[in-house]
């Protein structure tokens, strides 16, 4: 008896940790069930706000396309870009390839830009064309082709043959194994050929097709070959010595602002430069020297900068922001002429506050935009354009004319006044052919410079 | 009953040890490296705590380095008369409200701002995190084009327009669903998210980036590829 006992104990103890174990392993299991009900609900509800807000859109773009009062259309047209935006938003948190959703955000952020620009213009007085009104018809046919697709959807996730967390495993899956899913996520694809009939969108707004297609026009000169740019990468270094370098072969740089790549390895960190391929024209620079301690002073760097600029031909720059973080100065310029600032035509610089050697400079907004303007007399005086800003500005300290891009990258004719309201220091950019202010900027300074909002 | 008492303690010996097993298994807290302060903890940042709360006239017991239910009372009262969250946890806003820096956070992340206005050091944050996450082994430019990746994505009509947006996009980055996300970036990925946002893109406007040695949906190739930094291919 005494003998069988002893292996009682050893076999409870067993059991007990079975039980345990099971205990441990039932545990888990619940807690993932429960945090995967917890993900498909937030994607379910994504899902179906996405559906919701794509009915409302093209139900508001109906009624403004019969709605005969500008006030009334500005409303409407308003509340499209609020629905556009947030359906793209919850598009975006849905578990979806890139590929798959790349058609329909666009779409979305489209219509919304479209509809946000009509009823700017309506509130300018100007009245929709029929051009404008049948881009907006037609809009309205793809949201609701696209809402007829989603209700498919809809009824295969209700069926079961659709769970967003199975997706999100399976993508995942494919991407390790290296291959296509054999099946779609859902079935968007037919979305994708029908909005590729959508027509190119050219409006004044930050998302028309126009943006993407813009060609550089600050390019002046004669192509150059990668031998003539390899012999110029030189001339752009700062603060190295001339003996100890070497310059790769360079690579071709197939963007915006076609142009070669070079790496140059100097004493003083490694360098990637780019120059343009019509006329060499340095594009970008970057130094991945570390800076350990800050010798100079702010005003010192600038200076430094905007020389540095002069060498190498990018004159009448001037300095319109800076800020220091790290012992590096992030210095930005804007082409000035006959005291008009441009600032569509940037070039950003940074200097090593340690011994001002010039760390990184960034020249393709300038490339892209500059050209030579033909400025018109403004039609407001400068006084005038105080006496409007002095309304809700308490003290006004600058006023100047300058040129600013829209979010369109459209440029205005402006003034520039400068002025605080209440502590806080704002920028009113005030049209100097009409009067309408186009812009405001909240200025906040701190230690470390300045930020423009 | 004498001889089989061993066992008991055997047995409870084996107990114990699968429980400390079990409880080893769970999730290492990310935080506990940090002087996050709780109920239970103990040490001189508490003390400074309790110094610092007392002076302000929240605390009145003790200044002994353990965070008990009086610490617990007086940082819920702290925390409601400077409208932070109320949940007894010192953590990045406490310690800033109390003139302290999170040690959690990096000496040069920007401090919230004190005045009305947005220092972006949100957006700073993110990125480096991404850079670090994503491009943590490449070199300085590279780091620069995955952050200027992002922006030029918040840019597109075709991605989400917010940086938040675009880096929790579900399935848009490897690391952010893997949680190198959420590991601290070097001073190398902070300048190279400053650079992004102060408008340098090597990429100039590429949309997409990968590596061609690792597994990639074949789609990608169908990109245009702008150039190669590192090991990273940039495509539009």
């Amino acid at each position: 008896m005494k003998i069988n006992r002893s292996w009682i104990i050893p076999l409870v103890l067993a059991l007990v940790l079975v039980g345990i174990t099971a205990y441990w392993g039932y545990d888990q299991y619940r807690e993932k069930e429960q945090l995967q009900i917890y993900m498909g609900n937030t994607f379910q509800r994504s899902f179906y706000e996405l559906v919701e807000r794509i009915e409302e859109m093209q139900v508001l773009i109906g009624k403004s396309l019969v709605s005969t009062s500008p006030r009334q259309n500005i409303l409407l047209l308003t509340d499209v870009w609020s629905h556009a935006n947030t359906a793209q938003a919850e598009l975006n948190r849905l578990p979806l390839a890139a590929q798959t959703v790349y058609d329909v955000s666009k779409f979305l952020s489209q219509t919304g830009d479209f509809a946000h620009t009509m009823a700017k213009q309506n509130a300018d007085g100007k009245v929709l064309t029929a051009e404008e009104r049948q881009t907006l018809s037609e809009l309205r046919q793809h949201a609701i082709r696209i809402t007829e697709l989603l209700h498919e959807v809809e009824n295969e996730v209700l069926a079961g043959r659709v769970n967003w967390v199975e997706m999100v495993k399976s993508t995942r899956r494919a991407l390790r194994e290296e291959q296509e899913r054999d099946k779609p996520d859902i079935n968007l694809d037919d979305l994708s050929d029908d909005l590729s009939k959508v027509p190119t969108l050219i409006y004044d707004g930050p998302f028309s097709d126009h943006i993407n297609e813009r060609k550089p026009e600050g390019l002046r000169g004669e192509e150059v070959s990668r031998e003539t740019a390899r012999e110029k990468v030189r001339d752009f270094l700062d603060g190295v010595d001339g003996a100890n370098i070497s310059v790769s072969e360079g690579t071709t740089v197939n963007g915006r602002i076609p142009g070669y790549n070079f790496q140059v390895e100097t004493g003083n960190g490694v360098y990637s430069v780019d120059i343009s391929k019509k006329g060499g024209f340095l594009v970008t620079l970057i130094n991945n020297r570390k800076v350990q301690s800050g010798r100079i002073s702010r005003d010192q760097a600038v200076k430094k900068a905007q020389e540095y600029l002069e060498r190498i031909d990018y004159t009448d720059m001037e300095p319109t922001f800076s800020e220091i973080k790290d012992n590096i100065a992030y210095i930005s310029f804007a082409y000035q002429k006959d005291d008009i600032i441009f600032y569509p035509d940037i070039i950003n610089v940074q200097i090593a506050m340690d011994n001002g050697q010039v760390l990184a400079v960034e020249a393709q907004n300038y490339l892209m935009s500059h050209k030579e303007r033909e400025i018109k007399e403004a039609e407001i005086t400068e006084e005038e354009a105080r006496e409007l800003a002095s309304a809700t500005l308490d003290e006004i300290e600058n006023v100047r004319l300058a040129v600013i891009p829209t979010s369109s990258l459209r440029e205005v004719f402006t003034y520039e006044v400068r002025g605080k309201a209440g502590d806080e220091l704002y920028i009113i950019y005030i049209n100097a052919e009409t009067g309408n202010e186009e812009q405001i900027l909240k200025v906040i300074l701190s230690e470390t410079g300045t930020l423009a909002l | 009953m004498k001889r089989r008492s061993p066992y008991y303690i055997l047995s409870g010996i084996v107990l114990l040890l699968l429980i400390l097993a079990l409880a080893v298994r769970e999730p290492v807290e990310t935080t506990a490296a940090q002087p996050t302060l709780y109920w239970g903890s103990r040490g001189r940042s508490v003390s400074l705590l309790q110094r610092k709360l007392a002076s302000w006239g929240y605390y009145d017991g003790r200044v002994d380095g353990i965070y008990g239910s009086d610490t617990y009372r007086a940082v819920v009262e702290f925390q409601r008369k400077n409208r932070l969250r109320v949940d007894g946890i010192v953590g990045r806003e406490t310690w800033a409200a109390l003139g302290y820096q999170w040690a959690g956070s990096r000496q040069n992340v920007v401090r919230a701002a004190t005045t009305a206005g947005s220092t972006r050091s949100n957006d700073v944050e993110m990125l480096a995190r991404l850079v670090h996450a994503e491009a943590r082994a490449e070199p300085y430019e590279g780091q620069v084009a995955v952050a200027a990746v992002v922006l030029n994505r918040v840019n597109s009509p075709s991605f989400p327009n917010s940086i938040s947006g675009v880096i929790y996009q579900p399935l848009a980055f490897e690391s952010v669903a893997n949680g190198q996300f959420n590991l601290p970036p070097t001073e190398e990925n902070y300048r190279a998210a400053r650079s992004a946002i102060n408008g340098w893109d090597p990429t100039h406007g590429a949309l997409y980036f990968w590596n061609p040695s690792k597994p990639v949906s074949r789609w990608i190739w169908s990109r245009r590829i702008v150039r190669r930094i590192g090991n990273h291919v940039f495509g539009i």
